[in-house]
């Protein structure tokens, strides 16, 4: 054999273990393409199903969400309410709690506009009390004597 | 060995100096990783919460990624991103490139020995081997990948834990010039095989890579059905040593040796010349861009 035909083959051998190698590369490279094509799926198929499940979260937490808001506003009414009837309060608290001409003999009372009521209409106008009239035992004694004696009597037996 | 210094830590000692030295924080994650290499069930899902638990790990990963090394044509933001535009195999070599990178940083170049050209030699290995498992075997060759990048861990352990005496040892070797394994044999009383061996096995690494780290300098010495893988990683380790790819001053093995691993393994010499061809252009590549270290 010649050197020429033993370079020849040599060359040969390169060439066919080139292609070899080249045909393995391939191979492997292919199948890499697929793993990576499979574990992209993989990964979108994750991330689909992160998706809906962090959406219904967030429905959840919306719907309790809208929940609170309306039971805040429920209660910002009902404080509303409160402070609107306090205040109220406090203005006829106010009425009742500044000076009062009053006759110092009738004990009537006199009102902005000049004009003099019974202590009795004047309190039942101003404030939430009501008066319901007796006699205390003082003006019994003063007022109806006789009736006074008698039931001194009655008590002492 | 004349004039070394010897220590009194026995194997045994030092795998437990491992254990509490920072050495082991790489643990976690490469014992994730090599699992994950090993289970071809593994999901994406499964890398992605590996990563997630090493947050530091996640930026460097995509910086990485978004190099001109790998030059995709969009900007990776996140994790799920690079394993769809790098790829699932990618993307496990280079965390784990990435965390064992880790060790080589730092130290002082003493006589023909640094840690850069530990680094730079296991990462040739790494490619070499994964490179005839791809070519010639027509497999992906992740383990062999994984073997060849750790196959002298047991040479970093001694560098950081006995620095001493190893500093001592690579400045006598560079004098006297002998196998690196008989002067951890008279110094140590092991060599960087049974140190890497005894790791691997302590940190629950597969059978086959714990072979091929124990017996990278001895083949026959591993299990029969990893002999070919192991015999793979010694061709790998001593072509890059012959390529200038070393990283101690020392004469390689009889060559006969790796002339009939070459055999064994039904390897052709000029396709393991196309091999070497295409891994040193690969090297080169990384050195270029300046990916060397992390």
């Amino acid at each position: 054999m010649s050197s020429s035909d033993a370079d020849l083959r040599q060359r040969i051998q390169e060439l066919e273990t080139e292609v070899r190698h080249l045909g393995n590369e391939l191979r492997l490279t292919r199948e890499e393409y697929e793993d990576a094509t499979s574990k992209y799926l993989d990964i979108y198929c994750n991330l689909e199903k992160k998706i809906s499940e962090r959406t219904r979260e967030l429905d959840a937490a919306n719907g309790k969400l809208v929940l609170e808001i309306e039971e805040r506003k429920r209660t910002e009414a009902e404080k509303e309410q409160l402070i609107a009837q306090l205040q109220k309060a406090m203005q006829e608290v106010k009425v009742l709690s500044g000076f009062l001409p009053i006759c110092a003999s009738c004990k009537k009372i006199r009102d902005d506009s000049g004009y003099w009521s019974q202590i009795e209409e004047y309190i039942s106008k101003h404030s939430n009390a009501l008066f319901s009239h007796g006699i205390c035992p003082d003006c019994v004694k003063k007022l109806y004597p006789d009736f006074h004696a008698e039931l001194r009597r009655r008590t002492k037996k | 060995m004349d004039g070394a210094k010897k220590t009194n830590i026995s194997l045994a000692g030092l795998l437990e100096l491992v254990e509490t030295s920072t050495l082991s924080s790489i643990k976690g994650t490469v014992g994730g990783i090599l699992s994950l290499i090993s289970d071809p069930t593994a999901s994406s899902s499964d890398l992605i919460k590996l990563i997630e638990l090493d947050p530091p790990l996640t930026a460097k990963i995509l910086r990485v990624a978004n190099s001109s090394y790998y030059a995709t044509s969009k900007t990776i933001g996140d994790i799920q991103q690079a394993l769809i535009w790098i790829g699932f195999d990618t993307l496990k070599e280079i965390i784990l490139t990435q965390k064992m990178s880790e060790l080589y940083r730092g130290g002082t170049p003493v006589g023909g020995y640094s840690r850069l050209q530990l680094w730079r030699h296991s990462l040739g290995v790494a490619l070499l081997a994964k490179t005839i498992y791809r070519r010639e075997f027509g497999e992906k060759g992740n383990n062999a990948y994984a073997a060849g990048l750790m196959h002298d861990i047991g040479v970093i352990v001694e560098d950081q834990l006995l620095h001493r005496e190893f500093m001592h040892l690579v400045q006598v070797l560079e004098d006297i010039p002998q196998p690196l394994t008989d002067g951890e044999n008279s110094c140590f009383g092991y060599d960087h095989g049974l140190v890497g061996k005894g790791l691997a096995e302590n940190w629950n690494f597969p059978a086959e890579l714990i072979d091929g780290i124990g017996f990278h300098h001895d083949p026959e010495g591993a299990r029969e059905e990893h002999r070919l893988f192991v015999k793979t990683i010694f061709i790998s380790d001593y072509l890059m040593f012959e390529q200038g790819y070393g990283y101690v001053a020392m004469p390689l093995p009889d060559r006969e040796i790796l002339q009939q691993y070459v055999r064994d393994l039904g390897l052709q010499w000029y396709a393991l010349r196309a091999i070497i061809e295409i891994v040193r252009e690969e090297l080169g590549k990384i050195e270029q861009k300046g990916y060397l270290i992390a």
